[in-house]
């Protein structure tokens, strides 16, 4: 092995090393430095492996409303549809909810806080969040217990939405009880009846 | 008397440690399953491979006896969630051994890192891309090329449409 240079190939690093480098970095330093750093860290930065995990959380509570779309649309298809987590809050129209759940495939962990989604949205998408193991909806105040309740009765035509709570209220028992969200919806009215919640 | 497996490095010095600290290395495990004791690492150089088997040995240690029944539960909660965040350590002790450990210079932590991803050291691929990372965050490009001897392969024109790309996104700050 040489050892004599001391300058190792950063730039030829396999592009999911440099994603993982990349992905602990902040939202504005990963779209606007690391591209222009060299060719290699562009690519890497405009495919999937910088987008298994899409946090733009923080982001998104000071962007306006096209911005949020199209930085949803950005990264979800950067990511090729491969991300496992998406944190994002004030989403508010159900072509965003729509176009999650288009590319939910490998989605396990979705966190909407402060999102306008409603009983109608979530019955609507919640069939394609087949993989889902972790939800927070906090401070969504238009979500009801009937949103759960109704699914629960056997009303409605799809019964993915069930299992959905199935899976969720299952993780329930293998989390501690200090991280879930769900603290924060039992101390609003509208709050839904189901205990777990 | 502990199992002792023998590593030999690219350069031929070999180096015996205990089964249990070779076994950070999923390789290595793999391998020695198939009655193979003496492994040869062509690819790690013996400066490298001192420096992987000093953090196998703390880590082997640790995770033998663990100091706090919370640290042991921890590593268990977070082994059985279907993704691994960062920051598997939770044992503050560990973690203040791993940030002295990684105190080294770009070129030693690349050859670590390549290393502890070809022997499969999960933890020890994770410490060193964020100890990376830290070292990125908050430079501008060229500072980041200077540090880590990165040649800007970009022409000028193509430099420029790149800082206006994304800038969209972050003219509300």
């Amino acid at each position: 092995m040489a050892e004599g240079s001391d300058a190792r190939a950063w730039e030829e690093l396999i592009p999911d090393a440099l994603g993982l480098i990349f992905r602990n970095l902040p939202l504005q330093e990963i779209l606007t430095v690391i591209p222009r750093v060299c060719k290699s860290w562009s690519r890497v930065v405009l495919g999937p492996y910088c987008w298994q995990e899409i946090d733009i959380d923080e982001w998104s509570q000071h962007c306006k409303p096209e911005q949020l779309d199209k930085m949803l649309h950005m990264l979800i298809d950067r990511s090729c549809g491969s991300f496992r987590r998406l944190s994002v809050s004030g989403l508010h129209t159900e072509s965003m909810f729509t176009l999650i759940a288009d590319h939910a495939g490998s989605l396990q962990r979705l966190e909407l806080p402060r999102s306008e989604m409603n009983d109608a949205i979530v019955k609507l998408v919640a069939p394609r969040l087949c993989n889902l193991t972790y939800l927070d909806v906090s401070y969504c105040s238009k979500i009801g217990a009937c949103a759960i309740e109704a699914n629960m009765s056997g009303q409605q035509e799809n019964v993915a939405a069930p299992k959905l709570n199935e899976r969720i209220l299952s993780s329930l028992s293998k989390r501690s009880v200090d991280v879930h969200p769900w603290h924060d919806l039992e101390t609003s009215k509208e709050a839904p009846l189901c205990s777990m919640w | 008397m502990a199992k002792m497996i023998k590593l030999v490095s690219g350069d031929g010095a070999e180096f015996e440690v205990e089964e249990e600290v070779a076994f950070q290395s999923k390789i290595i495990k793999d391998i020695v399953a198939d009655a193979d004791d003496v492994i040869p690492l062509p690819t790690v150089s013996s400066k490298v491979l001192i420096q992987v088997i000093e953090y196998c040995r703390k880590h082997a240690a640790v995770n033998s006896f663990p100091l706090s029944p919370s640290s042991s539960a921890a590593a268990a909660a977070s082994s059985s969630s279907s993704i691994s965040y960062s920051k598997p350590v939770s044992d503050p002790a560990l973690r203040a051994w791993d940030n002295e450990f990684v105190k080294l210079n770009n070129s030693s932590l690349f050859d670590i890192v390549i290393a502890a991803n070809y022997l499969d050291i999960e933890e020890l691929v994770d410490l060193v891309l964020e100890t990376v990372a830290d070292r990125i965050k908050g430079k501008q490009a060229q500072e980041i090329r200077r540090q880590f001897n990165i040649e800007n392969d970009f022409t000028p024109e193509e430099e420029e449409a790149l800082r206006r790309e994304n800038s969209w996104a972050f003219q509300n700050n």
